[in-house]
């Protein structure tokens, strides 16, 4: 019941020799702009078909189901999702039942079901238009589990949010995946990622050019090595009340002066 | 019971046209005779009636549909070429004075292959199988202007009758016609409503863009295949019928979103409806708005069509 992309090539965009994604895993895939995070994503979901290799869900080729069976198995989230015109936050929510072919106050009924048990059930009768950015993002979140996918993707959830909504929103993947849904999160910043939890279950990829640099645990010692080597940027180790957290070394240089000082 | 709420007041509109259709100058008109009375409102008046609530009802639900397949405010049913493939048609049969066959005039059957013929272009593009919707419009602006450049061509050979009676049938006007014109009308119609409306989910989806509705499990080249067919369809027969008549498939969903809300600008029942109210209400402006002279409706949705644009744009709250 794999997630498996083999020997994929999207000429210019990317090149992938193999990538397992288990069922119930969370795996982030960072890297530098450009690297091509989001191409691999869209591939993976099968949004874009790659000019050769395959990807097989299921021991299924994706590129061989139809629309319905795909949407049964990957849910998709792009970096923007803008709606034409403007339509209730649960109608939002409802568009990704469309696979249940039920009647569209069914799919709704369900839909507020769901956005209630995510509190977020205040949100209800209100227009996509009329809610904050933060919210919106979380609604759409919560669009991904009404689809009832195996696999949920989501591509830089918290790229356009303030800090507080950043964490909201990580903290809410984090209890997807808690919940059992199989996570693959595109995200440059490396560091949301610790939000999620459960960092020696949680997979980071790197890929820098279009090609897998590594993967590995986050709890792996080598991170902040692989991390600094991707980005071309010092990350380092911190520990958080016990906990293993990363960091941009600038910022913990300047901690350490700091405290250099008040000694 | 919102929804409830639109169709009601919907309806009050639409009754009233009705009766202002049939009724409105009868008394004026002084007919004693009832026999005469009955023709006027069941021979005349009822079959016009029926076809602008058909055309009405057309146009404004693929000018809807357009909008939200293309994501683009500005699509209408003239976006994918129809309009202009059929008015070549019309042209084509007005400069060679084609004879008609069938029973139907020659400029009607003319401009239904015309617009068949653009939409056949338009989905030669739409079937290839990485075809963005971009290139769909893209390919329909360029039918437009194509069939504009033949057109004008055309008007160098024409005789001077031809270019009258052309320029008269492009201002869109509704005809005084039998039954056997409405039933004619209604198969092209019908099946435009119900390839349209049993898509309507699907649609709605799709505002959500191609890729995004792809992915929820929408199989988004037949169901664009289907919208250009079935919209294509209706409004070619429309056209054939009476003419370019502007505005209505791209006014009236804008009206719907800002009268109505935003949600309701994707019911296609909504859209439908209010576009058959839409144009019955302004062909009997076009009758009786002038006493002693009647304007093509094209002129009257024209006329009211730009400027109500115009207040909307200007209505417009600024997004937060």
């Amino acid at each position: 019941m794999s997630l498996i992309a083999r020997n994929i090539n999207l000429p210019g965009r990317i090149r992938v020799d193999e990538l397992r994604i288990e069922p119930g895993s969370c795996t982030v895939v960072c890297g530098p702009n450009g690297s091509g995070k989001s191409s691999l994503l869209r591939v993976l979901s099968g949004v874009d078909v790659a000019q050769a290799g395959q990807v097989l869900v299921d021991e299924k080729a994706l590129s061989l189901l139809t629309p319905v069976e795909r949407a049964a198995h990957i849910a998709w989230l792009p970096q923007s999702s803008t709606i034409y015109g403007a339509c209730t936050v649960e109608a939002l929510v409802a568009f990704c039942r469309f696979r249940f072919f039920e009647s569209q106050s069914t799919a709704e009924h369900e839909s507020v079901k769901l956005l209630q048990e995510h509190a977020l059930g205040h949100l209800v009768g209100r227009l996509s238009s009329e809610i904050s950015g933060g919210e919106l993002q979380r609604v759409l979140m919560i669009s991904l589990v009404a689809q009832q996918a195996q696999f949920l993707m989501l591509d830089e959830p918290a790229n356009h949010l303030d800090p507080k909504h950043q964490i909201n929103a990580y903290q809410t993947l984090g209890k997807l995946w808690q919940k059992g849904h199989a996570l693959i999160i595109v995200s440059h910043d490396v560091r949301l990622a610790q939000l999620l939890g459960q960092p020696e279950k949680l997979q980071i990829v790197g890929i820098k050019n279009g090609r897998l640099n590594f993967q590995m645990a986050f709890s792996s010692p080598e991170l902040t090595s692989a991390l600094s080597e991707l980005y071309d940027a010092p990350f380092v180790p911190r520990d958080v009340a016990g906990a293993l957290a990363i960091d941009l070394g600038a910022v913990t240089t300047s901690e350490a002066s700091r405290l250099a000082e008040n000694k | 019971m919102r929804r409830f709420a639109y169709y009601f007041v919907i309806c009050f509109i639409l009754v009233l046209c009705i009766f202002a259709q049939l009724t409105l100058r009868l008394s004026v008109d002084d007919l004693s005779q009832a026999t005469l009375r009955e023709f006027i409102i069941w021979e005349l008046r009822l079959p016009r009636l029926l076809i602008a609530l058909l055309i009405g009802s057309t146009l404004a639900l693929v000018g809807g549909s357009f909008q939200i397949l293309f994501r683009n405010p500005l699509a209408t049913p003239s976006t994918v070429g129809t309009t202009a493939g059929a008015t070549l048609g019309a042209l084509i049969a007005l400069t060679f004075g084609l004879d008609g066959a069938l029973g139907i005039s020659a400029v009607t059957l003319c401009a239904f292959a015309g617009a068949l013929c653009a939409t056949s272009l338009v989905l030669s593009v739409a079937t290839t199988s990485r075809a963005r919707i971009e290139e769909i419009l893209l390919a329909g602006i360029a039918i437009t202007l194509a069939a504009g450049a033949v057109s004008q061509g055309l008007h160098l050979v024409a005789e001077q009758n031809a270019l009258f009676a052309a320029a008269q049938w492009s201002l869109g006007q509704l005809p005084q016609v039998g039954y056997d014109r409405v039933s004619l009308l209604l198969g092209p119609v019908v099946l435009c409503h119900l390839a349209l409306i049993s898509q309507r989910r699907s649609l709605m989806t799709l505002s959500w863009g191609e890729e995004r509705a792809a992915s929820v499990g929408v199989n988004t080249r037949r169901v664009r295949l289907l919208l250009l067919l079935g919209g294509c369809l209706g409004v070619g027969a429309a056209v054939a019928l009476c003419g370019p008549i502007a505005f209505v498939g791209l006014l009236v969903p804008h009206l719907v979103r800002q009268f109505l809300g935003e949600q309701a600008g994707l019911d296609l029942g909504v859209i439908s409806f209010s576009g058959a109210v839409f144009l019955l209400a302004s062909d009997t402006l076009a009758q009786f708005g002038l006493p002693g002279t009647e304007v093509p409706v094209g002129v009257v949705t024209a006329s009211l069509g730009a400027p109500a644009l115009f207040v909307l744009i200007l209505r417009k709250r600024p997004r937060a």
